[in-house]
């Protein structure tokens, strides 16, 4: 186990003006500003690959968490670390393995000597940082794994019946092997579904291999990507973009689309409700990136594939979300999008 | 992928559809009617199902010509297990066509091809190498009676059926080799799962010295190290065991460690037992030699099918639709039934709801629980129980056989087709529930000889047919391939064809024979007996009153309307020329119904005797020969005629009879008087119903003229009989009686001078109904014959009678109707009040007598040739045509002209919806996607895909097509936009630029 500290958590928990219906178009600017940057400060580091870039911006500005799944050796530590230097903050980096424990990723009360006497005090684990990559989640055991479902649903960490607010903003980044690799243990379709987003960067292209083995872009550059934005910054991008307004017809989509993934042949039990609220929080995000105040259907088809191919359950399925994107690309093609 | 040329057997027939059976028995018991009542329209409801059920069976050979050549769309390899989805491709669909997908002997699956396409998910349960599948297609017709068979044989490329990879705790053999440290080469084969170097759980077959201790304390589960294989360990042999209980595991187990080897980069062999290993290079070695060896061993035989699925309709669901249109021709049916005998309008109403209730009960989509559905049974069953129960009691009060017909029977038929709608769930009670229909719509057809019937027939025939092709139809209807065009000229083409078709048989089929004796009808409404019985009543009962006598020509009147139903004649008065139906008649070929004969003339009147003649009683009454009438005629065949008169007014009490009446069967008593006339005891009011039966001889031209010359062969023993017949009025001229000599005298028989006579009157006298009277005192013939030489048929007739007698031959004046017109549908003789007429009989000393009749064209008995039934509806429709046609033209002129108004309106006005509906930014996107979708653009999707789709065709225009995209968007999603021109020119702006 391995747990790299860059920074103390400061919870520095700034409040947030209440979600207004609609935004207006400097917010929107503002936050596309924001978001844009981000893609972009991404966008020198990880080759290539602008599309995962702005995938992972959004899910960032949706307030959801992400989890980056691929083969070993495309990149997928280095697309979390550029987005944790892009965004400031605190950031703790916590690595998988199968002997990593539950207290280790939470904290753990330990004994404290405060005027003679011995009480405990409760030391916060590495969860505690605005930005956390949580690298080869599927290398820990299901129990540790579970330890993230408070953190990634609710904020807080619950230890020894006394629960402790993270800071706030608070974005968690996995990465996942193949499951088919040994050593893995697959996610449970509990944990999956905290993920607001599963994304595979991929091999980049010819070009941009290139670049990386020469030198031009990837870790080398890691070191030059200054945050971009503040804290506050963030958190009132993170506002505007829920205040991005969803049309009716959208939202039928979403939901026509999760009908799609229940009625599904090879589907054992499709998309929840949840699953459509994560796809609105992407669509609204990527909106804002492109620098809309109201979402539109090609926002919902492309961010479907990230936000629900983890959560449907296929027949047969081997644990990773290959399986579930055939069957989300399937969806996308039966339901069609509405227009003018 | 596919596919060389399929190559398929012949198309041959393999079975009847569920249910066939019962349609076999409608058709036995329809032509069992026919046999009882002789009814045309029952033959014509033969034909047309026979024509209908013939085209439908060889619809189902026609349809499976285009499935020779078939094409499946299958993966190279597909794991044991897996779903996979194929599709199959037949050229030219041609309506549903079922299929079942055979390979290597199991069935893959089954379904409807529709469309030409069958996309079906399979599972392949057996490893090996498939280079062909068989299709089974069968299919029926539209009616679906007779299932045609083609089995197609088609080559696949091949397609390798794998083991999925099985990981299991225990592996099979796997020896590797060179080993350098054995343990590690142990480790290695036991536990290839997720070798990495780290701790994982314990597993059954972990070496002890593995555990992990501290992390087994720490987390409470046992946990053991985990090794990497020895770097020594180069290859590994896999064998498969081939004494495994599961071939198909086994092979798995094997695939998964060949992976995993091939995985580790091993060199990897797998060998079978302990035969040579082969070495396992690539994949696709790897899958082949999986799919290959160990074959599996063969499964249980599959569950055959039962016969009569495997021979005939796969399906045996019964559709709302079929339900409900089955339940509409069972209800048309039943009140054509109820109507034809004449049941209260309550019995009506009962089966009505009876149908409907039931088909509701049974339509829904849900099976019923079986509370319910044995709750219904039992209903059901006390319905009928209790309908049959009704039954027996009354058959204590059944005397005669022919009640049972019209009474009993009747109503247990309808009683049972409404509670066999309890049962009507599936196919095959669908299809029972149709023929017991026919059987129904038979027997109401075959009481009624009314017009209207064609219309119930009609409408019953078309919802029989519609039920008939729903009932056949795959369960949900399947998507239409060919145009609205093509299906509606395919649809007329078969329908005139089957037309055509039903219009030649029939014009090979005869009229029936009248009813045989058990259903020959006999009916009054009311029964009321005449005053003073065998005399002669109007349908008042009372004695009839003399006709008017002389007065102001011409007088109309008399008993019905006809003064020749009376005691006497005046030959001044005509009867009534109204185009009122009086009777229908059914009967095989037409002749005269006579009423009455008169055997004295004064010179203006004719007499009939007072006397009554000998009474019997009905209900079957035989009838004596009369004054000259043969027991046995000389020369000729006599047949039996058997005739059923249907009264639509009231009558006087006389029994119309066609010469020479042997029996007749009427609920009353009849006296047969000597001259041949028959008269009731009871008034024959209107909706009375009697059948004659009549021994016709079948005379013929040759016949009577071999009888020579009458007066001279008129002996002694004949004279008492016929004397009267030959009294000639004192008052008739020497003119008349020139005139008939000269006739007589160019001619060489006595048949020839009647026909002479009839000539002469032919051409010197005019027929004119409002001819004037003779005056006072004057012979009445000899003023027609030469002073007025115009009349009507009494005084037509009466000269001719006159003429005759002077010459010395028995003749007699007979009143009555002459045969009428044909209905084409039911077969009878339509009889109006102007059919009634008066003629001559002659007496012949071989045959009889004899009807001549100067003025009505009826030919003689043995001449009479039966029509066909087609030959009817043929003359019936051009008869239409001939005096509707125009109107029938205009109407169909008009109404296509309507129909096709009613569609451009439609169109128009559902283009006017569209376009109010869509919008202005709507119909922009519309013409943009036309465009796109001409250049080859799959225009389902979003704008802005579809945007970034016309891009990837012209790059030139990502620009254009994107602001285009946004905007549209925009207009679309974006709560806060409002509408503007500009934003619409400039949108419109940049459509016309990228269509440029």
């Amino acid at each position: 186990m391995t747990i790299f500290t860059r920074d103390h958590p400061t919870a520095a928990a700034t409040a947030v003006p209440l979600a207004e219906p609609g935004a207006s178009s400097a917010s929107i600017d503002h936050a596309a500003q924001v978001g844009n940057a981000i893609v972009g400060a991404v966008d020198t580091v990880v080759a290539g690959r602008r599309a995962v870039a702005e995938l992972a911006t959004a899910c960032l500005l949706s307030s959801g968490h992400l989890l980056i799944e691929d083969i070993p050796g495309v990149g997928k530590t280095l697309l979390a670390q550029a987005m944790t230097a892009a965004v400031g903050g605190t950031f703790h980096r916590i690595q998988g393995t199968v002997d990593l424990l539950p207290g280790d990723v939470t904290g753990t009360l330990v004994p404290d000597h405060d005027h003679d006497r011995l009480r405990l005090r409760f030391r916060p684990g590495p969860i505690f940082a605005n930005v956390v990559i949580f690298d080869e989640m599927n290398r820990t055991a299901p129990r540790t794994q579970s330890a993230l479902l408070e953190a990634a649903e609710e904020g807080t960490v619950t230890v020894d019946g006394q629960s402790h607010a993270l800071p706030d903003p608070f974005f968690l980044v996995a990465t996942q092997n193949p499951v088919d690799i040994a050593g893995t243990y697959r996610l449970g379709e509990g944990t999956l579904d905290r993920f607001a987003a599963v994304i595979s960067p991929g091999r980049a292209s010819f070009e941009d291999e290139v670049a990386v083995l020469s030198g031009r872009r990837g870790r080398r550059q890691l070191h030059d990507v200054a945050p971009v934005t503040t804290l506050t910054a963030l958190q009132q991008a993170r506002a505007t973009v829920s205040r991005v307004v969803v049309p009716d017809v959208v939202a039928r989509y979403v939901v026509e689309l999760l009908e799609a993934t229940r009625t599904h042949p090879q589907v054992k039990l499709g998309a929840s409700t949840r699953g459509g609220l994560a796809v609105l929080g992407l669509a609204r995000a990527l909106a804002v990136l492109r620098h809309r105040t109201y979402i539109v259907p090609d926002d919902v088809a492309a961010v479907a594939l990230a936000a629900l191919a983890h959560r449907v359950i296929v027949h047969d399925g081997d644990g990773s979300t290959t399986a579930g994107r055939h069957v989300m690309t399937d969806c996308l093609a039966r339901v069609r999008p509405p227009t003018v | 992928m596919t596919t060389p040329p399929a190559s398929s057997g012949t198309r041959r027939p393999v079975g009847l559809s569920r249910g066939v059976a019962h349609l076999v028995f409608a058709v036995g018991a329809v032509y069992g009617l026919i046999r009882l009542t002789g009814a045309v329209a029952l033959v014509v409801m033969l034909v047309v199902g026979g024509v209908l059920a013939v085209g439908s069976s060889l619809t189902g050979w026609w349809r499976l010509r285009s499935v020779r050549r078939l094409s499946v769309d299958l993966p190279r390899v597909v794991t044991v297990g897996d779903v996979v989805t194929i599709r199959l491709l037949a050229p030219r669909p041609d309506g549903p066509v079922h299929v079942r997908l055979l390979a290597l002997d199991d069935e893959l699956a089954t379904g409807w091809l529709r469309g030409g396409e069958l996309e079906c998910t399979v599972t392949f349960t057996r490893r090996g190498v498939l280079d062909e599948l068989s299709v089974v297609c069968t299919t029926a017709g539209s009616a679906g009676l007779l299932w045609w068979r083609r089995t197609v044989t088609v080559p696949i490329d091949e397609t390798l059926i794998v083991p999925r990879p099985v990981t299991p705790g225990t592996r099979p053999t796997t020896e590797a080799e060179p080993t350098t440290q054995p343990d590690d080469a142990v480790v290695a084969a036991r536990s290839l799962d997720g070798d990495i170097d780290g701790i994982r759980p314990w597993r059954d077959g972990d070496p002890h010295h593995a555990v992990h201790w501290p992390t087994s304390f720490r987390t409470g589960a046992l946990s053991v190290f985990e090794h990497r294989p020895g770097a020594a360990v180069r290859r590994w042999i896999v064998r498969a065991d081939p004494l495994a209980p599961d071939r198909s595991v086994e092979m798995g187990r094997v695939r998964a460690t060949i992976d995993e080897g091939r995985r580790r980069n091993l060199e990897v062999l797998a060998a079978v037992g302990q035969e040579r290993p082969t070495p396992m290079a690539d994949h696709a070695t790897v899958e082949r030699w999986t799919a290959v060896n160990l074959p599996d061993h063969p499964g249980l035989p599959a569950a055959r099918l039962p016969w009569r699925q495997r021979l005939g309709e796969p399906d045996t669901h019964l559709s709302r639709s079929a339900r409900w249109c089955i339940a509409a021709a069972s209800a048309i049916a039943l009140i054509l039934l109820a109507d034809g005998l004449n049941r209260p309008a309550s019995v009506r109403a009962g089966v009505l709801v009876g149908s409907l209730l039931t088909a509701a009960l049974t339509a829904t989509r849900k099976p019923h629980r079986p509370l319910v559905r044995t709750l219904l049974r039992v209903v059901a069953g006390m319905i009928g129980v209790a309908g049959i129960a009704l039954v027996v009691i009354d058959a204590g009060g059944i005397t005669d056989l022919r009640v049972v017909f019209t009474g009993p029977l009747p109503d247990l038929l309808m009683l049972l087709v409404v509670v066999q709608g309890f049962e009507c769930t599936d196919r095959r009670a669908g299809r029972a529930a149709l023929g017991f229909s026919a059987v129904v719509a038979a027997y109401g057809a075959a009481q009624r000889v009314d017009p209207v019937l064609l219309v119930w027939l009609a409408g019953w025939g078309v919802a029989w047919l519609v039920s008939m092709v729903l009932v056949a139809g795959p369960a949900p209807r399947p998507s239409r391939g060919s145009s609205i065009a093509r299906r509606t000229a395919v649809t007329l083409v078969s329908l005139v064809v089957a037309a055509t078709a039903t219009v030649l048989v029939l014009g090979t089929v005869t009229v029936p024979d009248g009813p045989t004796s058990l259903g020959r009808p006999s009916s009054f409404d009311s029964f009321r007996p005449v005053a003073q019985p065998g005399s002669l009543a109007s349908s008042n009962g009372d004695v009839a009153p003399s006709a008017p006598s002389s007065g102001s020509p011409p007088r109309t009147g008399g008993l019905g309307g006809y003064p020749g139903f009376g005691q006497s004649l005046d030959t001044s008065v005509r009867g009534e020329m109204s185009t009122a139906v009086v009777m229908r008649v059914r009967a095989p070929e037409p002749d005269f119904w006579r009423g009455q004969t008169f055997a004295s003339f004064d010179g203006r009147s004719w007499y009939a005797d007072t006397g009554t003649g000998a009474a019997a009683f009905g209900p079957d009454v035989s009838v004596a020969p009369a004054d000259g009438d043969m027991l046995r005629p000389v020369g000729v065949d006599v047949r039996e005629f058997i005739q059923t008169y249907y009264l639509e007014v009231d009558h006087p009490n006389v029994v119309y009879a066609a010469y020479r009446p042997t029996r007749v069967l009427i609920e009353a008593g009849v006296w047969a008087r000597p001259d041949g006339a028959l008269r009731t005891s009871v008034v024959m009011t209107k909706g009375a119903v009697y059948t004659v039966v009549s021994e016709r001889p079948l005379v013929t031209d040759e016949a009577l003229r071999a009888q020579g010359d009458v007066a001279q062969a008129i002996t002694s023993q004949w004279r008492p009989e016929i004397g009267r017949y030959l009294e000639v009025p004192s008052s008739t001229t020497a003119r008349t009686k020139e005139l008939a000599a000269q006739l007589a005298s160019s001619s060489p028989t006595t048949y020839d001078t009647v026909r002479a006579m009839e000539a002469w009157i032919g051409q010197n006298t005019q027929y004119d109904l409002d001819a004037p009277l003779p005056a006072d005192g004057a012979d009445a013939v000899d003023d027609f014959l030469f002073t007025l030489q115009r009349g009507f048929c009494e005084q037509i007739a009466s000269a001719l009678t006159i003429m005759l007698r002077t010459q010395g031959v028995p003749a007699r004046l007979a009143t009555g109707y002459v045969p009428g017109e044909r209905d084409g549908l039911t077969g009878v003789w339509t009889v109006r009040a102007r059919d009634a007429h008066a003629w001559v009989e002659v007496w012949f000393p071989g045959t009889g007598w004899q009807a001549f009749d100067p003025t009505a064209e009826v030919p003689l008995a043995g001449e009479a040739g039966r029509t066909s039934i087609g030959g009817d509806i043929a003359r019936n429709l051009q008869e239409f045509g001939s005096l509707h046609g125009r109107t029938a033209l205009a109407v169909l002129v008009v109404g296509l002209v309507g129909a096709c108004s009613v569609w451009l309106i439609a169109r128009v006005v559902r283009s006017m919806i569209r376009r109010r509906r869509r919008g202005r930014w709507g119909l922009l996107l519309d013409r943009w996607s036309a465009l796109a979708a001409r250049s080859g653009v799959d225009t389902a999707c979003a704008t802005p895909e579809l945007g970034r789709r016309w891009a990837a065709a012209r790059p030139a225009d990502e620009t254009l097509a994107d602001e285009l995209a946004a905007l549209l968007d925009r207009v679309a999603f974006d709560p806060a936009w409002t509408d503007d021109d500009e934003a619409f020119m400039r949108a419109a702006a940049l459509l016309d630029r990228l269509s440029a």
